[in-house]
């Protein structure tokens, strides 16, 4: 019975050990793994809000594969309200080149390859960038692991991020990122967000996460704009992780059938 | 009693496909009111509509979709601005097709939008869809009208076979820019002479699409008619010396490319066609002559809030001669000669901007160099809340008035319309 204690006290003490000795690079590189799927469809409802609190509802049908370990492709089409509905965005996603996009709009009844606002661009009009709801490159960035903190009653690793070079800089329009990553899962539940001038520019909150399959999936995620009082609250349901979508889904072909 | 008869066909669809699961409902209840901005009417439009959408889905084998436009003009009730004008309430049936699919082909049938080309607002390749030149606005179904064709598209491999069938011919609506007297020289109008309804006059049309590299580009060619009409004069001498003229509707043959490519946060895209007239040796001075027209242009986005494109046009003449042209109209006593520069260019542009939070802007613009002619359409749209929306703009002309922009002018207007659009 002893040495049961023992391998677990051995366990237990180790584990902590190599956990508070993590670098930044290597709690992100975790995080990222953790957050990983083949397929993953769902709804998303993106609320905007403006400084006068005044709010604007997109609902969109979201559908996401990886097609092989650095390229994913994404089929976004929009349900309400109803003057935007089946518009819909398609992104095929190139690891050494751009990323082809294509946009179909129900009233011109044609697919148009589009492009790209960067990564920096705004996504859907809201306060999220292309860049906030993509999965981050992990060799874009420098890491500093900063003193462990406290966030919602959660014990997190804070991380400064800093791009690597000025074309990163330049193409997310970040010069610095704080992150608070939950040590019991691996999952970031805020990020706080430096303009090019290194100004606070904008804060993430993470209200719920959920275990979905093996995955940990942030399911509630609220932007706010520091400068502009601006905020946009994405809700993700019916969440699907690796049930295989069809792969004519990604394809000029079904975004015209779309209606 | 047309009218009755697809209210009651409408009615007939909805009621057998209101039970069964696939089928949704949308559309749209808009106001309108377009004020002239220098004609002897007060309003071009003042009214409301309501368009309804009705699709139903028959799983992965067959969609049908049909839109039908429930319209009060009230600009068009009898003594109201102008008896002439009068119609009151129209139903329209914009769009009716069913969608077939299988592996490799996918079949669209019925009245149809079909639109062609890779360049913004200016498409020598796109000749399928009229266009209804009186009633420019800010929805695409008022100024193009729907075709009744059936349009093939094949799949192979990375490549993209469509054909297309169109039943009837329509022609362009065109205000009538002919003035009743030229000089001193009354001017008559006869009928216009549209193709005969015959199987031997049906249009066809045919494209290849495919990409390489992240280049997507297509080769296209169509045979049928010219949409815009060909006006012929004929000079009767005395007693009575006056002019008459008559709008023919010419075949024509056109072969047309396109492409679009992408780097970084530009597009780059052209597109070009030829058309085979029917004045083959450029002796008929009434029929245009052979021509090219190609379209060149660059789209920018700056970070998704604005974007910007620039394109720039030109228009070649073939077989053509400016002094044989001009022998031939003063033949004709005509004091208002067309005689055509052997080309003609242009500059156009489209400008997107999110000014707010709910608040958008959006320029069309068109100049023509030869005599700085111009066209403008601006559109403001606010988001009032989810599908209510408010559109403000003009559709304005400018420049001398012997071109083709400067013979709008008095075309001016101002368009006001509230929106709101509806799933059920």
């Amino acid at each position: 019975m002893k040495w049961i204690f023992s391998v677990l006290f051995v366990f237990i003490f180790s584990s902590t050990f190599f956990a508070n000795n993590l670098t930044g690079r290597e709690i992100m590189e975790k995080a990222l793994n953790k957050t990983t799927w083949d397929y993953m469809q769902g709804k998303v409802e993106l609320i905007l809000i403006n400084s006068s609190n005044q709010k604007r509802i997109r609902k969109i049908i979201m559908y996401s594969r990886k097609r092989n370990k650095d390229e994913s492709d994404m089929l976004m089409k929009f349900i309400y309200p109803a003057d935007v509905k089946n518009t819909a965005f398609l992104t095929i996603e190139h690891k050494n080149t751009d990323d082809d996009r294509y946009l179909y709009l129900p009233a011109l009844r044609r697919v148009k390859r589009i492009a790209s606002s960067g990564k920096g661009g705004n996504f859907m009009s809201s306060d999220f960038t292309y860049y906030d709801i993509g999965k981050p490159k992990l060799n874009d960035w420098k890491y500093k692991r900063l003193e462990d903190e406290k966030v919602n009653g959660y014990d997190c690793y804070k991380i400064e991020c800093t791009p690597v070079d000025n074309s990163i800089m330049e193409d997310t329009g970040y010069k610095k990122i704080i992150r608070w990553i939950r040590k019991d899962i691996f999952v970031t539940i805020k990020s706080l967000y430096y303009d090019t001038g290194n100004r606070e520019w904008k804060v993430l909150e993470v209200p719920e996460v959920k275990k979905i399959g093996n995955v940990w999936f942030q399911t509630d995620m609220i932007m706010k704009d520091l400068q502009t009082s601006h905020k946009s609250e994405m809700i993700f349901t019916g969440i699907e992780i690796n049930k295989p979508v069809p792969e004519d889904f990604f394809s000029k072909r079904y975004l015209q059938r779309i209606h | 009693m047309k009218s009755l008869t697809k209210i009651f066909l409408v009615f007939l669809f909805i009621s057998t496909c209101g039970f069964a699961q696939g089928l949704d409902i949308s559309g749209y209840l808009k106001f309108f009111a377009h004020p002239n901005l220098n004609s002897p009417y007060k309003f071009d439009h003042l009214g409301t509509r309501l368009q309804t959408n009705f699709s139903y889905n028959l799983g992965d084998f067959a969609d049908f979709r049909s839109t039908l436009d429930f319209n009060y003009e009230a600009t068009k009730v009898p003594g109201l601005f102008n008896e002439a004008r009068s119609k009151g309430m129209t139903i329209y049936p914009v769009e009716a097709y069913i969608d077939l699919y299988w592996d490799k082909l996918d079949l669209r049938i019925g009245k149809q939008f079909i639109f062609w080309g890779k360049t913004d607002w200016i498409n020598p390749t796109d000749n399928l869809n009229p266009w209804d030149y009186q009633n420019i606005g800010a929805e695409i179904e008022d100024y193009r009208i729907a075709v009744t064709a059936v349009k093939s598209n094949l799949y192979l491999g990375n490549y993209t076979i469509e054909g297309i069938w169109l039943l009837h011919f329509l022609p362009d609506k065109i205000p009538n820019g002919i003035p009743d007297k030229m000089g001193s020289l009354n001017v008559n109008m006869l009928p216009a002479e549209l193709p005969q309804n015959k199987l031997g006059n049906t249009e066809f049309a045919f494209k290849i699409s495919s990409e390489i590299a992240n280049i997507d580009y297509s080769l296209s060619f169509f045979h049928g008619f010219d949409k815009n009409p060909t006006y012929i004069f004929n000079f009767a001498p005395a007693p009575n010396p006056h002019l008459e003229y008559q709008q023919k509707y010419l075949p024509v043959n056109i072969l047309g490319g396109d492409f679009i490519t992408t780097f970084h946060k530009f597009a780059f895209k052209g597109e070009a066609a030829y058309y085979f007239t029917k004045d083959k040796n450029g002796d008929n001075i009434f029929i245009e002559n052979p021509h090219l027209k190609y379209v060149l242009g660059v789209d920018y986005n700056f970070t998704g809030k604005l974007k910007f494109s620039l394109q720039f046009i030109q228009d070649i003449l073939f077989k053509y001669d400016p002094a044989k042209e001009k022998e031939g109209w003063e033949k004709l006593h005509n004091p208002f000669p067309d005689i055509k520069s052997k080309s003609a260019s242009s500059l156009s542009t489209v400008v997107n901007y999110s000014i707010g939070d709910f608040t958008s802007f959006q320029l069309i613009g068109v100049l023509n160099f030869k005599n700085l002619d111009y066209f403008i359409l601006p559109i403001l749209n606010y988001g009032l809340a989810d599908g209510l929306n408010i559109y403000a703009g003009a559709t304005l002309f400018g420049g001398p008035s012997k071109s083709p922009f400067g013979r709008s002018k008095k075309g001016k207007r101002a368009f006001l319309e509230i929106k709101y659009s509806f799933t059920l």
